[in-house]
């Protein structure tokens, strides 16, 4: 699991420092979850086809031990998906 | 050494001990054997490095000259036919290849095509055939004779009486034995027809099985195969439609609902883009699918508040704030698909 994030720190005279782009931070992040999928398919033809799906997940990707002032992050989202077919043998 | 003029005087000195002063009679000397030496070095730079006439080494040798540029003349024949012997080479390859296809495509009758010259053949002998043929018949037939190639059938289209009971008794014994359809049966054109029973003892065959009031089957049975089913085979691709096994290319777009999180500025929707490659295993309406994707989700609205006290000449307090912007994740798809025509409903199961 790859994070990108800003990254901010503050000191006591309220000086700000923002670093951009700091990626690999995963702290307060689940790295692991399972998803599921319901998709529709129609094949426009021999190769191609295009769908729709809706996609949830099962787990809490934030771990509240870290994170403590949150409600917690779920996947759920609706979508559209192309299928191509390279090739059948 | 007091000033310029003795530096001077003492440069002189040192220049005329090394001889370095200017001698016009020595640079005339010289000049005149340059002079001399013109025409032969003229000579060596034409006709070679030896720098003098008066050696053979040096000399324009016309015989080898003569030889080189009938070798030269002849390996750039020689390039020339090689050059256009590759191209007759690469124009005949592609006019082999071109043939073979050609022939190839010629070589195998589209069963669709041979269906419908059959259906079209059976319906212009609807008059001139017997109403009935038994079951029996078939198996009769197929006791005494070997089986029946399908395309002499169809090279006899002069003789429908002969077709017409062909195709009653395949149709039956399709029926009946469950055998392989026709549309598995390819014909080749090349192949020398043979007909193992003669037209006239088939319909004397069936006129004197049917006059022993055996099991009739009526032309409106629905055990015989009417023309228009017949017709449907043409309608159906060469190439199966479920093949064994696919690889696939599957990107996907979602639209999120973002969480809600800690951060001031919240987004209401995020994003979840994935692309990945699929290897199906099909099977009659069914399939199950393996693969490996990466997906990028945006819309966290999240970040992770630390504070650090540092002491140093004072106290320092270190407000350190991430804000989670996107997650990357790698996952292996594993599902299940249900073909119903042109409609696929799946269902993907992702540890990521």
């Amino acid at each position: 699991m790859v994070n990108s994030t800003y990254h901010r720190y503050t000191n006591y005279n309220s000086d700000e420092l923002l670093v951009k782009n700091n990626y690999g931070i995963k702290e307060g992040i689940n790295p692991f979850d399972l998803r599921l999928k319901l998709m529709y398919q129609r094949r426009l033809n021999e190769n191609l086809a295009v769908g729709v799906n809706v996609s949830t997940g099962f787990f809490n990707q934030i771990d509240p031990n870290i994170i403590t002032n949150s409600k917690g992050m779920k996947e759920f989202s609706v979508g559209v998906n192309v299928q191509y077919t390279l090739f059948r043998r | 050494m007091n000033n310029w003029n003795d530096i001077e005087k003492k440069i002189v000195e040192d220049s005329e001990k090394l001889g370095m002063t200017f001698q016009e009679g020595y640079w005339d000397e010289m000049e005149h054997m340059l002079d001399e030496n013109d025409e032969d070095i003229a000579s060596a730079a034409l006709y070679g490095s030896g720098g003098s006439s008066s050696g053979d080494e040096g000399l324009f040798q016309e015989e080898y000259w003569d030889e080189m540029s009938l070798i030269l003349d002849k390996e750039d024949r020689r390039k020339r036919r090689a050059l256009w012997l590759r191209w007759t080479f690469h124009a005949a390859a592609v006019l082999l290849l071109m043939f073979t296809v050609f022939n190839h495509n010629n070589s195998t009758v589209d069963i669709s095509n041979s269906n419908q010259q059959l259906a079209d053949s059976t319906q212009s002998s609807k008059e001139n055939t017997a109403k009935t043929a038994t079951a029996s018949t078939a198996e009769n037939l197929n006791k005494n004779n070997a089986p029946t190639p399908l395309n002499s059938i169809v090279k006899r289209e002069e003789d429908q009486t002969a077709i017409k009971s062909e195709l009653l008794t395949q149709n039956v014994l399709r029926k009946r034995n469950n055998s392989t359809p026709i549309s598995s049966i390819k014909l080749e054109k090349s192949s020398k027809p043979e007909m193992s029973f003669q037209p006239e003892e088939l319909s004397q065959q069936t006129s004197s099985l049917a006059a022993l009031s055996l099991p009739t089957i009526s032309l409106n049975s629905p055990e015989i195969v009417r023309s228009e089913s017949l017709n449907g085979f043409k309608n159906k691709p060469r190439r199966n439609r479920m093949l064994p096994i696919s690889l696939n290319l599957v990107a996907s777009s979602n639209v999120a609902l973002a969480p809600k999180g800690n951060i001031s500025n919240q987004s209401r929707i995020g994003s979840n883009t994935s692309l990945g490659i699929e290897l199906t295993k099909h099977q009659v309406n069914w399939s199950l699918s393996l693969g490996a994707n990466f997906s990028h989700k945006t819309g966290l609205n999240h970040e992770l508040l630390r504070t650090k006290a540092t002491y140093g000449t004072r106290l320092y307090r270190e407000h350190q704030s991430v804000e989670y912007k996107s997650i990357g994740s790698v996952g292996i798809p594993v599902g299940v698909n249900y073909h119903r025509k042109r409609d696929v409903f799946g269902i993907r199961l992702t540890p990521t």
